[in-house]
Parts: structure tokens; C-alpha cells; sequence
């Protein structure tokens, strides 16, 4: 046996141990090599409108690149830190420094070029799968396996750095400054972890002052408060694992009643240890998993965006016509047979907008003129668009402020007409968007028929909406009319209109694509946080044995044993997730406050959906150790 | 010559309390001689055979083996020291399991990228000498603790080192077990000339020393000598530890 082939062996017999390590490292270089093959396939490329996407994609292969350098550094320090005990024997036996160095760093180039290979090979084989579903996802036609050259040596080489730069750093990680340390490493007890009282009330403090800033966040102060409160929460759950957690289960400690009762005294004794000892391990997976769960919900929210759509615009084509040119005689005529040439039930209606000349008002800004629409139009179009209208009769000079999009503008404000210094006080918003904003560019007023038959106008614009029962079908309608489904109001322009199909449509594969992206990137923090928790197990592995080996001595039935372990792994398995959860949450109420509709749901089954794969995780883990562990003890 | 001198040799862990786990150790070893070290639980002996093991620093004092202090070598010539001069047997055994048995017992002479016919030479040797040769493409799992010990011996000496170091060979053993090892170092001690260096507290693996060296709280106590009869030497070692009031194992007598 030569030092290559002791390398080599000492590699490839023991997989178990190696196995996370090298199976994360080859999904890493699976999904970068899968993204380049996106990113240069032709037929993406040719497509100009989706530059956006390709810059999308760009942005996220440096993401994954990134991530990848971090995460293989990290698992090549904690699997090296369960190696103590072998390099102790192997220093013994006079392997010099060098000769240790040289043995880490074949090993892992020996890895990484193993992952390179098997990332790569699998997306071989998997590629054409990935592109069909990419290229569904991003809303673009199937497209072929395309094998892209610049993408394998764009992987190869970026991993191949990577994993010489890693294996240059793991040389320093090895640090040995007493061989008996090395020696004794995992044998000797473990001293009692300390905690500061004071860390541990800031760590509260932190965490509850974020989550109430996150919670009450609104769309003005959410950019300035975003920041601080992400660093507040990852400083805070630092503490809270290395500090306040400890010092909980110090409280549970010192009642005896709860603490001396059957299984608890073993359990709770080692969890204080373990949180101690993992807590940086903790802190990562709640980290990585917020980053995970947060990147999927928010895309995922997005899914609200058509319903967003059907209330911005609540006629799916709407036309508003400046002037009385005969152009927009034409055009309404062209929509109509473009619905007419698709089979498309509609109705239509028109109705006049006025535009009604203002004196002053109580607005920082008073305008010349506000447009206004009478109550009865104004029910009409939204029996129209199909919504359960129950809003109270206008009389008299009561008006309501006519709502143009999500959010609404400042309420209370008094308009004072020039025709005869009437006084109009708008207190409440419509419920409802009465004319897309896009449209129309400026606030308006619901007013009162009574009132609407009495005013006269600088001017009068004609609305035309047209309903139909399937949004999506509208997309395309008057390609030549509108651009990306939306010609905006504008001065000069006889016209102004909206095409909600494409609008939708945009929007979605603008959204689709991202998600793809997320969801890929999701996957990756997700699964990247359940080998930190493998590589963890396994370190521990052997400290373990001899644990329970000895509480085995004591007398253990082989059920209080599998309930032991089951709910010490489902502590390490689900406190990092749980909080992880809780993070999010708040984070998405503080994301709800963006959106006009409940994000709820969707922030429901994403949550939902991970965490089902984390309890497929765990049996599978807990499967497995279990047998790992009774192998010796019987 | 002597093959080690441990000259006013003393050690204090520092910590809470410094403790002094060695005072004025004073001996030496010859060559070919095969020396036991016991005493009570934590009077010292780990700690000894560590500071001569080269794995820990002493506080103050001396040690030569083969004339050269370990302690004064950088660190790239205490590797090659350990790997040239020493041999070492636990009672963990510490063979890696990812090796087989013969891969394991050439180690040391694979991280001094010795030629494959050779190592091949002193395996085949070695191996035959302890009786392992039947075992050597299996794995460590799935050999017994007598023959993980006969391994981690032979790896010992397959690279003829000046001196052998055991700590508590046969103490993950059973009684079967542990007398086969114990004259396996006999004859290894015997025929190929090793000086050995043993700590144990099992007056049965004792008895098959040249010579006993008690130490108790730290300090040397006593040295006792064999002589020609072993069952006489194995009842000496027994007085010897019922007089230091450390545990002592009546039941070993069954064994002989
Ligand atoms: N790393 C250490 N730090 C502090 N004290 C130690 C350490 N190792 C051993 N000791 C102490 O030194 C004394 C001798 O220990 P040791 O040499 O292991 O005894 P033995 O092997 O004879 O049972 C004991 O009292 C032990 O508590
Ligand atoms: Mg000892």
C-alpha cells in the first residue's frame, strides 16, 4: 500500500461518512451545471424578450456558486473536526504534518472530482427533464436537449477551483497543537456550558423587537425597517442558541419534578449539551432554511397576482377614449371583432367620464380638473366584472373617492367645484377599482346620479369596458393597440387601454421564471440545511455509542432507548425548522404588507410542503441512525 | 545502553487546581528487556507513558530514547521519531476501520513510502510470527478483540522500532484473549530482541515483564524483579498491590 492508495482507500471504504459530504457536493454541481445548460441553450438565448431571464439565471448561478463555496467549506470542517481521533492514530504513527495536509487535500480533490463527475453526469441525464420543466415554467415552447459545451467546462472549471481552493483552506482547518488533544478528542467529558444572563435577555429582546416591527411593518416603513430587523433576527437567534436556549433548559434542570421524572433526566441533561455544542450548527440550518422558505413563500405569493389582476383591472379590456376621433370609433369596433373572431362571450358598456373643473381642495396638490363617475355607472361596471356589489346608495353631494388600483389615495379631502363653489367631501375610498389607474392617471370621485346629471364638464371621456368570464383567453386581443397588453394615459394620445389577458400573461411568466429560480435555490438552502444536521449526527456518532452504551449498562428497555434517541433527533430536527418557521411568518406579514390580498394560503402550503419533506428527512435519518447505533450496543 | 531514560521526570496539569500527576520519576530501560508499569488508578501511569509516547510535554525532566530527547525535536522530526523509533499499543486498539488488517499493520511504513516488495517482506514476517496471517484481507469489524490487539501489535513492530509502548493491552480483552497477547510479547520480546514498555493494571499481564516499576500518587514506589518462576513473580505482584491499596484482581489467579 502506497500514501496515494492509503488516501484512496481511506476515501472510498468509508462511504458512510463521506456520503453527505459528496452527495451534497454533487447536487450542488448538478443544479449549476443544469442552470448553465439553461442559460446557454440557443433557443433561449434568440429570445430577446427574456434577457431579463437570462439575467435572472445569471444572478442565481453566482447565488448557487457562492452558497456552494460556503456550504462545502463548512461541511469539510465539521466532517474534518469528526476525524480527530484518526489523525491522532495516524500522527502516532509518526505521519508528519506534511504528509497530513497532503492526505486532506488529495481527499478532497479526490471528492470534489467525484462530485464533479456525477453532478455532471446526472444532469446529463436528467437535463432534458430540467429543460422541459424550465422551459414550461418560464413560459416558453419545449425546448430540445441542447448540449452546450460552455457549460461543462463552465462547471468543471468553476468547481474545480472551487474544490482546490476549499482543500487548500481545510489544510489550515486541521490545526493540531497538542497530539493528545487529538488523541483524546471525543473521549474526554464535557465540561458545563456556561451561559451569560445578559446575552440571553438580549437575544429576547432582539427577537421580539423584530417580529413586532415585522408584524406592524406597512408599505411606507417597510424598506427602512427591513434591514435592521434582518440583522436584528440573525443576531438575536445566534444568542438564542448559544445563550437563551441553554439557559431555558438550565431552568428545566433545576425543577426536579419535571427533571427527575423517567427518561427526562436523560434527556433533558443531554439536550442542554447538545444545544450548547450545535448551536452554531442550529443557527446555520435556521438561518439557511428562513433564506429557503422565505425565497419559495415569496414567490409563491405572487400566485395572488391573478386575482391582483381581475381586481386592478376589473373589465378585461378596458378602453378609455380621450377625444371623439373616428380612431377610437375603429378600435372599438377592431376589439369586438377580434372577440367576436376568438368565440368569446362578452358584454360591453359605456360610460361617460366626466371631467369637471376644480376650484381648490384640501390635497397638497389641488388639480384643474377631477373626473367623476356616477354611482349607478359605477355599480354597473362591477356587476359587470361578476363582483357581490353592496355598497350603500350615493344622495345628494355625498361622494366616495374613486379607487384606480390596490392601494388607495389619502381619504378626507374636500374638493371645491368652480360651478358654484359646491363642496364635495370624499371620507371613504370605493370599495372597489372603478377605472384602472393606468388608464386614467389621476384621482377621481364617485358621485351621487342626482349630483352627476347636474354638474357640467370641461370635458367628457367615454369608458368602454369589455367583460368576459375567462381572463387568460382576453391575452393578445389589439396586439397592435397596446404594448405588453397596456397603453398608458397620456396627454396627447386619442386613447388609453388595457388588455387584462396579456397583462396577466406578462406578468405570470415574468413570475414563472422566477420562481423556477427560487424554487431551485429553495431546494438547494433546504437540502444543503439537512446534510449540516447528517454531518452533525455523524460527528457525534461515536460520543454517542458510548453514551448510550453506558445507559445501556444501567438498564435501558430497547424502547425507552428508540424514545430517547427519537426525540433527541427530533429536537435537533425540528427546533431549527420551527423557528425557521417563525422567522418566516413574521417576515411574510411584513411581505402581506405589500400585497393588496392575503397571501395566506399560499404562505400556508409552501410552509406546509417543507415541512413534510423535513419529516420524510427525519424518519429516513432516524431509520438509520437507530440501526447505526444498536449495531454495538447489542 | 540504555534503550530509555526517563531522568527527574515531572508533570503538572495546569487548570482549577494544578495538579502534579508526575514528581521526580526517576528509571531506565535496557535494551531487550520487557518492563510493566502498575499502580492504583490515576497514580500516573497514562500520564507517563504519554510524556514517553512523545503525545504530551512534561513539566520539568528529562527523557532519552536511544540517547535523543524527543522533547527538543521540532515538530517534522517528532513525527519522523515516533514513526522510526517508537511503536505503540492501546487498549482501544486504535486500528482505522477503513483499513483491512494488512493495510493496517503497514501503515507506518506506508507514510515512509517504503517500497511495496518490502512492506510486503516484513508483513509476511511479522504476521506469521503473531498468527494473523489467515486474517489479513479482512476488515477490523469483523475480527475479534484478540486479533485487533495481535494487529495493533504487529503494526507495532513491523518497523522495528528502539521501544514498544503498550497502555493496558489486554484490558478490552478476556482472559483467552489477553494470554495470547501477552505471549505474543513475549515472543516478540524474545526473539526479535523489542524492548517494551508496559502499563497495566492486570497483575496477570504483569507477570509476563521482566521486571514491575509501582508507582503511586506520582512517585516511583517500588520495582519488583521476575526471576525464573512466574506464578512466584504474578504472587509477588499481588502483595505488591494489596500493600499500594489499589484495586487489585483476585479472580486473575483462576487464570493461571
Ligand atoms: N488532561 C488532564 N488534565 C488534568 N488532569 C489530568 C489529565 N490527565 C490526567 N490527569 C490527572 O492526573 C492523574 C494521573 O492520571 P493518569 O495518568 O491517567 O492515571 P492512570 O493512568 O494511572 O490511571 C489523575 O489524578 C488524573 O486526574
Ligand atoms: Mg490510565
Amino acid at each position: 500500500m502506497t500514501f496515494p492508495q492509503f488516501v484512496y482507500r481511506n476515501v472510498v471504504r468509508n462511504k458512510r461518512t463521506y456520503a453527505a459530504y459528496f452527495l451534497s457536493s454533487a447536487f450542488s454541481v448538478l443544479i449549476f451545471f443544469v442552470y448553465a445548460l439553461f442559460i446557454f441553450h440557443p433557443d433561449i438565448k434568440q429570445g430577446v424578450t427574456k434577457t431579463a431571464a437570462i439575467q435572472l439565471m445569471t444572478a442565481a448561478e453566482v447565488i448557487m456558486y457562492v452558497f456552494s463555496f460556503l456550504f462545502v467549506l463548512y461541511s469539510v470542517s465539521t466532517f474534518l473536526k469528526s476525524r480527530k481521533r484518526e489523525f491522532g492514530i495516524l500522527m502516532m504513527h509518526g505521519m508528519t504534518r506534511n504528509q497530513l495536509n497532503l492526505m486532506v487535500f488529495l481527499e478532497n480533490m479526490l471528492i470534489g472530482i467525484g462530485a464533479i463527475v456525477v453532478g455532471i453526469g446526472l444532469g446529463l441525464i436528467t437535463g432534458k427533464l430540467f429543460l422541459m420543466i424550465g422551459a414550461k415554467m418560464i413560459g416558453i415552447g419545449p425546448l430540445r436537449f441542447y448540449f452546450s459545451e460552455k457549460a461543462l467546462l463552465l462547471t468543471t472549471f468553476a468547481f474545480i477551483i472551487l474544490f482546490f481552493c476549499i482543500s487548500l483552506f481545510t489544510t489550515a482547518l486541521v490545526r493540531v497543537n497538542k497530539l493528545i488533544d487529538l488523541f483524546q478528542a471525543g473521549e474526554k467529558p464535557k465540561t458545563e456550558p456556561k451561559v451569560s444572563p445578559f446575552l440571553s435577555l438580549l437575544s429576547a429582546v432582539l427577537l421580539i423587537a423584530s417580529y413586532y416591527l415585522a408584524a406592524t411593518a406597512t408599505l411606507q416603513t417597510l424598506i427602512i425597517r427591513m434591514l435592521p430587523v434582518i440583522a436584528m433576527t440573525i443576531v438575536g437567534t445566534y444568542f438564542f442558541y448559544t445563550q437563551l436556549s441553554v439557559f431555558i433548559t438550565k431552568l428545566l434542570q433545576k425543577n426536579r419534578g419535571l427533571f427527575w421524572r423517567k427518561t427526562n433526566m436523560i434527556t433533558i441533561s443531554s439536550l442542554r449539551y447538545r444545544l450548547k455544542d450545535n448551536a452554531r450548527m442550529f443557527f446555520m440550518v435556521t438561518i439557511v432554511s428562513t433564506v429557503a422558505f422565505c425565497a419559495v413563500g415569496t414567490l409563491a405569493s405572487m400566485n395572488v397576482m391573478n386575482r391582483q389582476v381581475k381586481q386592478d383591472f376589473p373589465a378585461e379590456i378596458s378602453y378609455l377614449a380621450n377625444d371623439d376621433q373616428p380612431v377610437n370609433q375603429q378600435n372599438l369596433v377592431q376589439i369586438e371583432t377580434e372577440l367576436k373572431e376568438r368565440k368569446l362571450e362578452y358584454t360591453s358598456h359605456q360610460i361617460p367620464i366626466k371631467y369637471i373643473a376644480v376650484a381648490s381642495s384640501t390635497d397638497r396638490f389641488t388639480p384643474k380638473e377631477i373626473p367623476v363617475v356616477s354611482f349607478s355607472d359605477y355599480e354597473k361596471i362591477m356587476t359587470s366584472a361578476g363582483n357581490a356589489f353592496k355598497e350603500k346608495r350615493l344622495a345628494g353631494k355625498e361622494v366616495l373617492g374613486m379607487r384606480t388600483g390596490s392601494f388607495s389615495n389619502p381619504e378626507g379631502v374636500t374638493y371645491t367645484l368652480k360651478q358654484d363653489h359646491i363642496k364635495l367631501r370624499q371620507n371613504k375610498m370605493s370599495k372597489n377599482t372603478v377605472l384602472p389607474m393606468q388608464l386614467i392617471f389621476s384621482e377621481g370621485l364617485v358621485i351621487s346620479d342626482e349630483l352627476f346629471e347636474k354638474v357640467t364638464p370641461e370635458n367628457t371621456k367615454i369608458y368602454t369596458g369589455f367583460y368576459t368570464s375567462d381572463l387568460k383567453k382576453t391575452s393578445g386581443i389589439g396586439e397592435n393597440l397596446v404594448e405588453h397588453g397596456m397603453k398608458f394615459y397620456s396627454d396627447k394620445g386619442p386613447y388609453s387601454m388595457s388588455v387584462s389577458g396579456t397583462i396577466y400573461e406578462n406578468q405570470m411568466s415574468m413570475y414563472k421564471m422566477m420562481l423556477f429560480v427560487a424554487l431551485l435555490i429553495g431546494a438547494v438552502f433546504f437540502i444543503a440545511a439537512g446534510s449540516f444536521l447528517y454531518f452533525r449526527l455523524y460527528a457525534d456518532l461515536d460520543y454517542d455509542r458510548r453514551h448510550y452504551l453506558t445507559i445501556t449498562k444501567v438498564g435501558l428497555t430497547n424502547q425507552e432507548l428508540n424514545k430517547i434517541v427519537t426525540r433527541q433527533l427530533s429536537l435537533l430536527f425540528f427546533v431549527p425548522i420551527l423557528v425557521a418557521f417563525l422567522h418566516s411568518v413574521f417576515a411574510f406579514m411584513a411581505l402581506q404588507s405589500l400585497f393588496s390580498l392575503s397571501i395566506a394560503k399560499e404562505i400556508v402550503i409552501v410552509l406546509a410542503s417543507f415541512l413534510i419533506a423535513q419529516f420524510i428527512y427525519f424518519f429516513l435519518i432516524r431509520f438509520r441512525y437507530l440501526r447505526n447505533l444498536k449495531k454495538t450496543l447489542v | 545502553m540504555s534503550i530509555l531514560e526517563v531522568r527527574h521526570l515531572e508533570k503538572i496539569y495546569e487548570g482549577k487546581v494544578a495538579h502534579k500527576a508526575l514528581d521526580n520519576i526517576n528509571f531506565s530501560i535496557e535494551k531487550g528487556e520487557f518492563v510493566g508499569i502498575m499502580g492504583p488508578s490515576g497514580s500516573g501511569k497514562t500520564t507517563l507513558l504519554n510524556l514517553i509516547a512523545t503525545i504530551d510535554r512534561p513539566t520539568a525532566g528529562e527523557i532519552f530514547i536511544n540517547g535523543k530527547n524527543p522533547h527538543v525535536l521540532n515538530r517534522k522530526e517528532t513525527a519522523l521519531f515516533r514513526r522510526h523509533e517508537l511503536g505503540f499499543v492501546f487498549q482501544h486498539f486504535n486500528l482505522l476501520d477503513t483499513l483491512t488488517v494488512e493495510e493496517n499493520i503497514v501503515l507506518p511504513l506506508t507514510l515512509d513510502g517504503e517500497s511495496v516488495k518490502e512492506m510486503d517482506k516484513k508483513l509476511q514476517y511479522v504476521t506469521k510470527k503473531l498468527g494473523i496471517d489467515s486474517i489479513l484481507k479482512k476488515r477490523t469489524y469483523e475480527i475479534s478483540g484478540g486479533q485487533m490487539q495481535r494487529t495493533a501489535i504487529a503494526r507495532s513492530i513491523i518497523h522495528s522500532p528502539s521501544l514498544i509502548l503498550a497502555d493496558e493491552p489486554t484490558g478490552n480483552l478476556d482472559s483467552k484473549a489477553s494470554k495470547d497477547v501477552m505471549e505474543t510479547f513475549t515472543a516478540i520480546n524474545k526473539e526479535e530482541k523489542a524492548t517494551a514498555l508496559m502499563v497495566t493494571h492486570d497483575p496477570f499481564a504483569a507477570s509476563y515483564c521482566h521486571r514491575v516499576i509501582f508507582i503511586k500518587d506520582g512517585k516511583l514506589y517500588n520495582e519488583i524483579y521476575r526471576g525464573e518462576n512466574r506464578q512466584a513473580f504474578f504472587q509477588k505482584i499481588m502483595d505488591m498491590l494489596a500493600l499500594l491499596g489499589g484495586e487489585s484482581r483476585d479472580l486473575s489467579a483462576v487464570r493461571l
